[in-house]
C-alpha cells in the first residue's frame, strides 16, 4: 500500500513539474514524457534549402535558460528569407523539458 | 522506491529511439527532391590552435550534388576562418571554402559561424571507414584547428549517419 501511494505521488510531483514547465504543445504535454513536432508559422516563400536551428531548456521547472527565438534560429543558418518555421518540444518526467525552433529559408 | 526508478528508466528508454534514430535528423519535400538536416553534433577537438568541441549539422538536398556542412568553431581569439578540409583515414585530404555566417564574442571566447558544400560523393565516403576522419578548419592566421571523433563515439555515430544515408538514398528520385 505504501509503495502504490509513493508510485502515485511520484507521478502526480511529475504531473506539476510537466505543467510548471509550460511546454503548451498543440496536443496537450504527457505527464511523464514529451516528444512531438508542431508548425508554428508559414509564409508565402517556397520552402527554403537552409535549416537553422535554436534551443531553450528548464529543470524542473525551477531554472529556464537559452534562446528559442526565430531570430537566433534563422541568423544560425544565415537565413534571409524565411519559408516556415516548426518547433519541438520534449519533456521527460518534467524533469528537463526542451523547445527547439527550427527554421528552414534561404 | 523500485516502481519509481523502474517508471524513470521506461521514461528514458521511450527517447532513446535507437533503430529509427527518428531524433537525429528531418526530412522534407523540396522543390529539388528530398531535404534532410542532420540535427546538430559535435566534435572533439584533436589538436592545433586551441578550440572547444566543434558544432556541426548536415543539409543535404537530392538535386544538389553537395552536402553543406553548417558548423560553429569556438576559439580563444579572434579568428578568421577561411577554409575547412577534410581529412579521411586512407590519407586523402579535401579542401572547400567556406561561407562566413557571423563571427561573435561570446564572454571568453569567439563563436565562428560558418558552412561549408563538401561533394555528395565525399560525404556519403566519409562514413565508410572503420576509422574517425579529421575536420581541419583553416584559417588566414594559419592557426589550423583539428577536429576528430573518439572511437566510441565514432561508432555510435558512424551507424546513425550509415542509416541516414541509406534513406537518403533510398529516397532520391
Amino acid at each position: 500500500m505504501k509503495k502504490l501511494v509513493k508510485s502515485i505521488f511520484a507521478v502526480a510531483v511529475a504531473m506539476t513539474l510537466a505543467s510548471c514547465a509550460g511546454l503548451g504543445t498543440v496536443a496537450g504535454t504527457g505527464a511523464l514524457y514529451t516528444d512531438l513536432a508542431q508548425g508554428e508559422m508559414v509564409t508565402a516563400n517556397t520552402l527554403g534549402s537552409k535549416v537553422g536551428t535554436s534551443e531553450a531548456v528548464s529543470y524542473l521547472g525551477l531554472i529556464a535558460t537559452g534562446d528559442a527565438s526565430i531570430q537566433t534560429a534563422a541568423r544560425s543558418a544565415g537565413i534571409k528569407k524565411i519559408s516556415h518555421v516548426d518547433s519541438k518540444k520534449s519533456s521527460i518526467l518534467g524533469i528537463i523539458n526542451t523547445h527547439t525552433t527550427v527554421v528552414y529559408g534561404e | 522506491m523500485k516502481r519509481v526508478l523502474f517508471l524513470v528508466f521506461m521514461c528514458s528508454t521511450l527517447c532513446a529511439s535507437s533503430q529509427t534514430y527518428s531524433n537525429s535528423f528531418f526530412m522534407n519535400v523540396h522543390g529539388e527532391g528530398k531535404l534532410f538536416f542532420v540535427k546538430e553534433m559535435k566534435m572533439a577537438h584533436a589538436g592545433g590552435a586551441k578550440a572547444r568541441k566543434l558544432r556541426y549539422d548536415y543539409t543535404h538536398i537530392d538535386a544538389r550534388d553537395n552536402a553543406s556542412i553548417t558548423a560553429t568553431c569556438y576559439t580563444k581569439g579572434m579568428t578568421n576562418i577561411d577554409s575547412l578540409f577534410v581529412l579521411l583515414p586512407d590519407g586523402r585530404k579535401f579542401g572547400y571554402p567556406i561561407e562566413k555566417i557571423y563571427n561573435e564574442k561570446k564572454r571568453f571566447t569567439w563563436k565562428n559561424r560558418f558552412r561549408a558544400y563538401i561533394d555528395s560523393s565525399l560525404w556519403f565516403e566519409m562514413y565508410k571507414f572503420e576509422e574517425p576522419f579529421t575536420i581541419v578548419v583553416g584559417s588566414k592566421n594559419n592557426d589550423d584547428i583539428l577536429f576528430k571523433d573518439s572511437q566510441s563515439t565514432w561508432k555510435r555515430r558512424q551507424k546513425k549517419m550509415l542509416f541516414i544515408q541509406s534513406l537518403v538514398e533510398i529516397n532520391k528520385q
